[in-house]
Parts: structure tokens; sequence; C-alpha cells
């Protein structure tokens, strides 16, 4: 084992391979921050390129993209509300409100630092305890994922803003825009309308930035956003994140890091999930939560650090056992196969020194991070400077052209402009759109664990309790949920759902 | 104002005059002149569309142009093929099919496409189905899993992957064959179906070789049988699920479709590709190197073993 | 969400300003709101009953009908309850901050959007562009233009997306659609 470990480090730092990880790691970034570009494009078009590639060389390139991309898209999500992937979506909520009371320095750097916190954290777990969390995320089934979605979903909750009831009519509706398609177990067809391409749902990404960044644009022709202009008529970006108000940020990156790591550890769940949840959990225990959602510190560092921990977590599962927990992981997987390497139980007896050298690259990509993140905040800042009107109708062009470049289908585009539209409706009603994403994104899943558990006990519901995991979990769920519901109920009725402002 | 609109009028005739000078590549005669699509109806990162993404990466220098693989996944696969089906059949869009595809679902569910909307042109790879049982399952063989099955209707569960999919044929197959009650839960796909398996919540599944291979060596999975008429080379120890008693022969073949339309002359060229694609070394070693079974078929071939399929699929 | 906690902060400046113009009230809005979900629940709760096929039992939760079901109801309680709280509130604020005029805008802009996604199938990748990035920028910008952002705004507009089309097609083999349909 550690000649494998010797040779593999020594062949991480050979020229190809890390000129390949950083050069990937350069163009992640890049193509997170354009909004409509995911890692799970790029990386699956770039994919028949590395066949040709030595191991470290091609996949190294294709993990510094992932990684890149998922810190990338928070850029734009903070200077111009308008995510880059899905995975930058909660950071857009604080990230932009902090970009306009004049302080889109600090967001950016806590971003960036939270974002290599949560990643080399990660990966330190990835190198040093894959083997027993594998084994562990094996015990997990359908009845624990069940348990553990419908305690995701209490989140909404937690991120509906002021008010419950349109916050569940936000996620009912997400939830409903979820069942379209072909249902995976029994391939009913839901709300086809015998319109063929909605046989395959309604996608995400290109849902997420219409709603997020064409609404963006389009509320802006009504109301031009008031940002904090220096007295030469700039934006300027505001001071520096000072040491303390890292240091505050601390516990906060502990825990939002550990839910990434967990949730990119279970098989099927990634960044775009995670971010959501960190943040939810870290307004819940926030000491300010009021401040959410208006420019808080602590949400963006939640956000960003919970999703940048899922990058190496989704490996982990990939590799012990060869299970994909997204498209990009699915990807890599056909990357492996396609060097003739198999992730799976025989991977460190038998290409031991290639796993060893991209953990170290990992581990490489992760400090080089900082410096390209800083180059790229420094780049990007720049973009602000541009007269906001033309700024934003090339983000409407730029984002139209990437919807369409992801599977070369009108279909994206024509969804797209959808989500555009739904996004100035729920803003103009006040009726809040992170509910809506987070129930497109678990609501199906939930429907699908508890379906699936039901088909494992033959249609008895008790599984839920009897499986020692799902139980412990379920009653945790149960106690908690209760706990919140207490407290809402003995607040003093002014700070309760108010109807009006 | 005026002027602004003024000089965005001219603007407009500007880049409009501009962009029609970009318009695309003139009608030519020889066929190909431009990339051809090989439309991939699953999500990448599954069995065929990385064979698909092989294909694209080896096709060019037999084809002439660059073969693109097009994603349109969804639906089970449903999405791509209705896509491919209502395309022009000029032969520069290409479906990459399978039996789930192309045999089965068409027959069974109401979906926008049949079967007969498509002109098949090469087989790249067939595998046959490898039924395994998790570790601690208390059978390893043919005969006990068939006598656990029949002395417990319907408790012994196993992960399938969709409703109509490769492993959810299999074991319908299987438990025709057999005459028993087995309960399969869905997991949307090869990955959770295998993770499941493992983890022991489920008893049993079906795979292609390349997904259970190594978990047979590792001893995570047990083998009980293979859907073939012989045995299985790479995996000689393997009986065949016919010599144990349940005569169950059903591979999953990956291969190349074009719209039923398509001019003969340029189904001929397109499977010429394919024919010499076959022979290419390179491609032979990264078709090994995923441990799919490369089986070249030809077109009068592949309809015939297309045709045997159904046929035996609606006795 | 910003902009929300935005909307609120200029419509309670506003108020004070007594505009004349006839605005929906919040209470309108909720109303309306109240309404759209309820259909929507509604039909929903009816295509699913619909297509509930096979003989299952549509209050099964193992079976694909059961899940919508349960949506739908739970978007037409919440329709209710919304609707409920909105006629018994008393205020009559409104959504005051702008009027009429500039949310016409967005509609404007809106529609311009939506026929930009048309037109990049039927005209071009490129003239549709070009076009839609003049336009939004007009719109977008609350003053006329000088010169020199005059001359900016034709530049970007007739580069950009040709540096899209390279990029695109270069690093990620996309051909951007140059007209005539798909």
């Amino acid at each position: 084992m550690s000649a494998d470990l010797i040779t593999g480090i020594l062949e991480a730092l050979s020229l190809w391979p890390l000129a390949a990880a950083l050069g990937g790691l350069v163009m992640g970034v890049i193509v997170g921050a354009i909004p409509g570009l995911t890692a799970s494009i790029t990386v699956a078009i770039l994919l028949p390129f590395t066949f040709f590639m030595p191991p470290t060389v091609g996949i190294g390139f294709l993990l510094g993209i992932y990684k890149g991309a998922v810190y990338g898209g928070s850029i734009p999500a903070i200077l111009l509300n308008t995510p880059g992937t899905p995975a930058a979506a909660a950071t857009s909520l604080d990230g932009y409100a902090l970009t306009r009371k004049g302080q889109a320095r600090r967001a950016l750097q806590l971003s960036l630092y939270a974002s290599v916190f949560g990643d080399l954290f990660a990966t330190m777990v990835l190198i040093g305890v894959a083997a027993p969390l594998a084994a562990v995320a094996l015990k997990f089934s359908a009845p624990e994922y069940a348990v553990l979605f419908l305690a995701s979903l209490v989140l909404i909750a937690t991120v509906s803003g002021k008010d419950l009831t349109k916050g569940i009519l936000s996620a009912g509706a997400g939830a409903l825009i979820g069942c379209i398609g072909l249902d995976a177990m029994t391939s009913t067809q839901r709300f086809i309308f015998d319109v063929p391409e909605l046989l395959g749902g309604v996608p995400l990404v290109p849902l997420i930035i219409g709603m997020f960044a064409l609404s963006e644009v389009l509320i802006q022709v009504a109301r031009p956003p008031a940002l904090d202009l220096s007295a030469a008529g700039v934006q300027t970006t505001g001071p520096s994140l000072s040491r303390s108000d890292f240091m505050k940020q601390i516990k906060n990156l502990f825990r939002s890091t550990s839910i990434g790591t967990f949730i990119g550890a279970l098989p099927g769940l990634g960044a775009e999930i995670a971010c959501w949840v960190a943040y939810g959990i870290s307004r819940q225990r926030s000491k300010t939560p009021d401040e959410f959602g208006s420019g808080s510190l602590e949400g963006v560092a939640a956000a960003e650090s919970g999703a940048n921990a899922t990058v190496p977590a989704t490996l982990i599962p990939m590799l012990i056992f060869g299970i994909p927990g997204d498209v990009v992981t699915a990807v890599l997987i056909g990357a492996f196969i396609a060097q003739g390497i198999t992730p799976g139980p025989l991977l460190f007896s038998a290409h031991g020194s290639v796993i060893y050298a991209l953990f170290a690259l990992l581990v490489l990509t992760n400090v080089a991070l900082i410096f390209v993140g800083k180059v790229a905040i420094r780049s990007f800042s720049l973009v602000i400077r541009i007269p906001n009107a033309l700024l934003m109708s090339c983000i409407l062009v730029v984002s139209l052209a990437a919807a369409y470049s992801i599977n070369s289908d009108p279909y994206d585009v024509v969804v797209m402009v959808m989500g555009g539209i739904a996004g100035i409706l729920m803003r103009g009603a006040s009726i809040p759109i992170p509910p809506f994403i987070i129930a497109v994104l678990l609501a199906p899943q939930l429907e699908l664990t508890v379906r699936q558990s039901l088909a494992l006990s033959d249609g008895d519901p008790s599984i839920f309790l009897t499986r020692p995991i799902s139980g412990s979990l379920l009653v945790l769920f149960v106690a908690f949920f209760t706990y919140i519901i207490w407290k809402f109920l003995s607040a003093p009725k002014a700070s309760r759902v108010v109807s009006n402002d | 104002m005026k002027t602004i609109l003024k000089s965005a009028r001219v603007l407009c005739t500007a880049t409009f005059l501009a962009g029609m000078a970009c318009a695309g590549p003139a009608m030519a005669e020889s066929f190909p002149n431009q990339p051809v699509r090989l439309v991939i109806p699953y999500p990448p990162g599954g069995a065929l569309s990385i064979t698909g993404a092989i294909i694209t990466a080896a096709a060019e220098p037999h084809l002439g142009q660059p073969m693109i693989s097009l994603i349109r996944a969804g639906g089970g696969g449903a999405v791509g093929a209705t896509f491919v089906a209502n395309s022009k059949p000029d032969g520069y869009t290409l479906l990459l099919g399978d039996p789930s595809i192309n045999v089965i679902r068409p027959v069974v569910e109401k979906l926008p496409y049949k079967a007969s909307d498509f002109v098949p042109i090469a087989r790249i790879t067939h595998s046959p189905f490898v039924f395994v049982a998790s570790r601690d399952a208390p059978f390893s063989t043919v005969k006990e899993m068939v006598d656990y099955a029949k002395k417990n209707p319907g408790k012994l569960a196993y992960s399938s992957d969709n409703v109509n999919g490769w492993t959810y044929t299999a074991f319908e197959l299987f438990k025709k064959q057999a005459g028993v009650k087995m309960r399969g839960v869905e997991f949307g796909g090869g990955g959770p179906a295998v993770t499941n398996v493992l983890g022991g919540n489920t008893m049993a599944y079906a795979g292609v070789p390349s997904v259970v291979k190594d978990h047979l060596t590792s001893g995570a999975l047990k083998a009980i049988c293979i859907s073939d008429k012989e045995r299985y080379k790479p995996l000689p120890d393997i009986p065949t699920c016919a010599e144990e008693g349940v005569d169950v022969q059903w591979g999953a073949w990956i291969g190349i479709l074009a719209p039923k339309d398509t001019p003969a002359d340029r189904l001929e060229k397109l499977g010429q590709t394919f024919a010499a694609l076959a022979k290419d070394e390179g491609f032979r070693t990264l078709i090994g190197r995923i441990n799919a079974d490369l089986a070249y078929l030809d077109a009068k071939a592949f309809e015939a073993s297309l045709k045997a399929d159904s046929d035996s699929l609606r006795r | 969400m910003a902009v929300q906690s935005h909307l609120s902060g200029v419509s309670s400046m506003m108020q004070s300003d007594a505009v004349p113009k006839k605005i929906p009230t919040y209470k309108q809005i909720d109303l309306a709101v109240a309404l759209v979900f309820a259909v929507i629940g509604c039909a929903a709760m009816v295509e699913t009953l619909q297509t509930s096929a096979d003989g299952a039992s549509p209050l099964d939760p193992r079976y694909a009908t059961f899940f919508p079901l349960l949506v739908s109801l739970i978007i037409v309680l919440a329709s209710i309850v919304l609707a409920l709280r909105a006629l018994r509130s008393t205020t009559s604020a409104g959504v005051a901050d702008a009027g009429k005029a500039r949310y016409g805008r967005t509609g404007l802009a809106t529609a311009v959007m939506a026929v930009y996604g048309a037109a990049i199938f039927y005209a071009g990748f490129w003239p549709a562009s070009s076009v839609a990035i003049v336009v939004m920028a007009l719109l977008l910008t609350g003053k006329p233009l000088s010169r020199s952002e005059k001359g900016w705004l034709a530049i970007v507009a007739l580069l950009l997306p040709g540096l899209i089309i390279i990029v695109f097609n270069v690093f990620l083999a996309v051909r951007m659609p140059t007209g005539g349909g798909y």
C-alpha cells in the first residue's frame, strides 16, 4: 500500500497531471461562472477526449473541472443574482443582497474561503475514512433516504421568509412540476398532455437559470436595482473580509461542511441539495435568523461550504462501490472504466497508485483554488463596472445560449423562458422562490423512496420504524419537528406570520 | 430618442444581414458532408452513453465526418427515440438503441413512436444477463432460488431498474419460465439497484457482466446463472439458466438505428462505417476496457435478430 | 428575499405620497394568487384521477397517482387559508412603488424575451441575439444613451453573439442554430 502511495504522489507531481488538473480547475471556474453551463454538461462533453490520455491526466482534468465549477457558480450568484450552477442558488439569496449593500467583496471572499474550507475538509474525509463511511452509506436504502428527504423538505419552512402559507403553495407547485414525466416505478405518464418532450420531465438547470437570472433581468426593467455607487458613479465592491469576520463563521463552517460531506457521500444526492440544507439548518441555528435573505454572511458561508464539500464526498461511493452520486460522478465512472480502471471493491488493490495520484491532485487543486479564486474574483468584479443595462442584456443572451448548449435542444430554452416568466409572477405576488426549487428537487425523490420502501416491505409501512437507521432518524426528525413547532407557537404573536407588510 | 431608434434600426439590419451570411452549409451531393448526430436516449454516465461516447470518438476516420453524440434523455429512452423517429430521414440523425426502447416498450406501452419507425443499421454489443444473489441470500443456485420463491411466494425481493427495462424484463422472463412469484423493487437504474443488492436490502439482481463482475470476484455477490445459449467465456464457471432448468435467453444489446425512410444508399454507407469500426483496433480496445462484448451484426442480421427477439417476447 | 424587502421598503415610503393611480392592493394580489393556485390544484387532481388506470386505487401510496393527489390537496387547502386570510385583512396597502407604467415595461420585456427565444431558431442565433441585446439594453436603461454608450452597445451587440458562437463551437462542439427552424 505505501509503495502505491509514494508512486501515486510522485506521479501527481509530474508535469502533465498537474497541468491538466490546474487547467481543469481554471476551466471549471469559468464554466461554473457562466449561467447555464454546469460541470455536468462540460464533463459529459469532454469525456471522449480523456479516452486517449493517461488516467492521471484525463481524470485529473475532469476532477478539476468539477471542483472549479461548483465554486465558480457562486461568483455571478453574488454579483448578479444569477447562480452559475444550481449549487450556487442558495448563495445568491444573501450574496446578492450583500452586493447591493456595497459589500460584494466580503461576500465573494467569504464564498471563496468557505468553498476551499468545505472542499479541503471533505477531501480529508475522502482520503481518510472513505471505506468505513462507504460501508455505512451502503446500509442506507430507500427508507433511510425517505426520512432524510422528509426532514429536508421541512427546511422549506425555514426558507419561506415570513409567509409560510405562500411557502407551502410555492413548494406544492414545485412538487407538481417535479411529477411531470414518466413515473420512475411504474412508467405511468403524468401531466404529459401529449407533449413528447415532457416525458423526460422538466430539466432543473434551465429552470433555475430562468427563475433566478432571467426574472432578475426582467424585473430590473421595471425597477432598476438600488446599487451602492461610489462618488464616481461606479458600483464599488466594498471593504475586504476581515479576519474576525471569518473566524466568526468557524462553527457555521464546520457544521455546514459536515452536512455537505454527509449528503455528498449518500449516493444520489449532490451539491444542489446540500446548499439548501446547509443554508436552512444554519438559519435555524443562527443567532440572527432575520438577517438571512437580506445579507447574512452566515448564509453565504453555509451555502458555499455545504455545496463544495459534496464534491470530494460524492467520490466516496463512486470509488468504493462504483456507484454514481450524480451525473458528474456517473461520467467520471465512465472515464475510469474507459481507462480500464473499474471503480469498486477491487480498486485500491488493482490500481492503488492511480487513485493515490488523484487524491494528491485533489489536495493540490484545493490549495490552487485559493489563488485561482482570487484571480477570478478580481476579473469578474470588473464586470460590475459595466453599465447595468448592457450587462443584464448580455446575461440574457448568454443564458439562453447556454441553455441551448446543454443538449442542443430548443426544449431547454423554452423551459428557461417559462421559468423566467414564472419567476416574475412569483416575485410580483411575493411568493418565495426557494421552496419551489427545493420541492422540484426533493419531492419526486421523497415520493420515489417512500414507494420503494413500501415495495421493499411489501406494503408494510412499519418498515420506516423497524429498520434501525431509518427508525432512529425518524425519531430524531419527529423530535426536532415538534421542537420547531413548539418554538413557533410560543413566539410572541407579532413576530409570527404577518399577512401584509 | 429618435436617434436611438434610428441607430437601432440600422444596427438590426446590419446584424441580420451578417447573420444570414452565416447560413448553414449548402446541400451537397456526397454523404456525409456534415457531422452525423448519434442520439443517446439515456442520461450520461450509463453503459449506453459510455458506449456511445466510444463509438463517436472512434467513428470519424471511417465515416469521413465527425460523429457527435446528442443526449436526449428522459422517459426511459422515449424522449430520444421519439426525437429520432420524428427527425428528417437523411442519414444525419441516428439512434443508439437497446431492446428496452426498440423491442419491448413500443409493444407494451403507449408511446409516441413505434418499433417500426426505425430501420436497424448495426448492432455493436450484446451481453447476456447474469442473475446474482446478495451474499447473505438464502440461496446460491437456480434450484435453491426457485425453491425459496415457491415456498415464499411474493417474498423474494429483487432489485429492478425500470418497468420494461433490462433487468425488469430479465426477471419477468425468469419468473414466467420458472413459474414463481417474486417481488421487484424498481430503483430507477443499474447503480441504485446494485447498491441495494450489495447492501442486502434486496436478495437478487440481474445485470450485464461488466456491472457485476468485480462484485462476483470480491465475493460480495453470488452468481446464480447466465441467460444465454452457452456459457460466457470470461466467466466460464457460471452455468446457463437453461442448464439449470429455467430456460431464459435474453440479452441486452446496444445498436445503431436510423429513422425508417432513410435512403438505402446512405444506410449502406453507414453500415460500412460500422463494419469498419468493428474491426478497428482502437475501438476494440476501448470496448474491451469497458468490458462490453463486441458482437457486431450487420443490418440484415441485426434485423433478423430483432424480429426473433420480438417474436419470442410475444410468446 | 432581497427583492421582496426592497419592494416592501419602497412601498411604505410611497404610501405617504398617496399615489392616485389604480393599483392592485396586497389583498387583491393575495386573493388572485389563492384563486390561481386553487384552480391549479383542482386541475391537477382531475388530471391525475384521469390517468389512474390499471384499476389501482388512487389512495394507495404505492401507485403513481397518490402523491400528485396529496400535493394538489395541500395546494387547494393552502389557497383556502390564503384566501381567508386576505379577506380578513383590513389594510388597504397597495403595491405602490411603481404603478402600472413600469410593470408594463416588464411585460414588454417578457414578450421580447419570448420572441427572442423563438427567433433564435427561426432567424438564427446571431441576428436574433444582436437585436435582443439592443432591445433589452434600451428597455433596461432608464435614460437616453450618450454617443459613446450607443457605440459600445452597437459593438457588443454585433460581437458578443459571434464570440459565443466561437466559444461554444470550439469548446463544446455545439452548433448554434443558423435559422430556418430547428
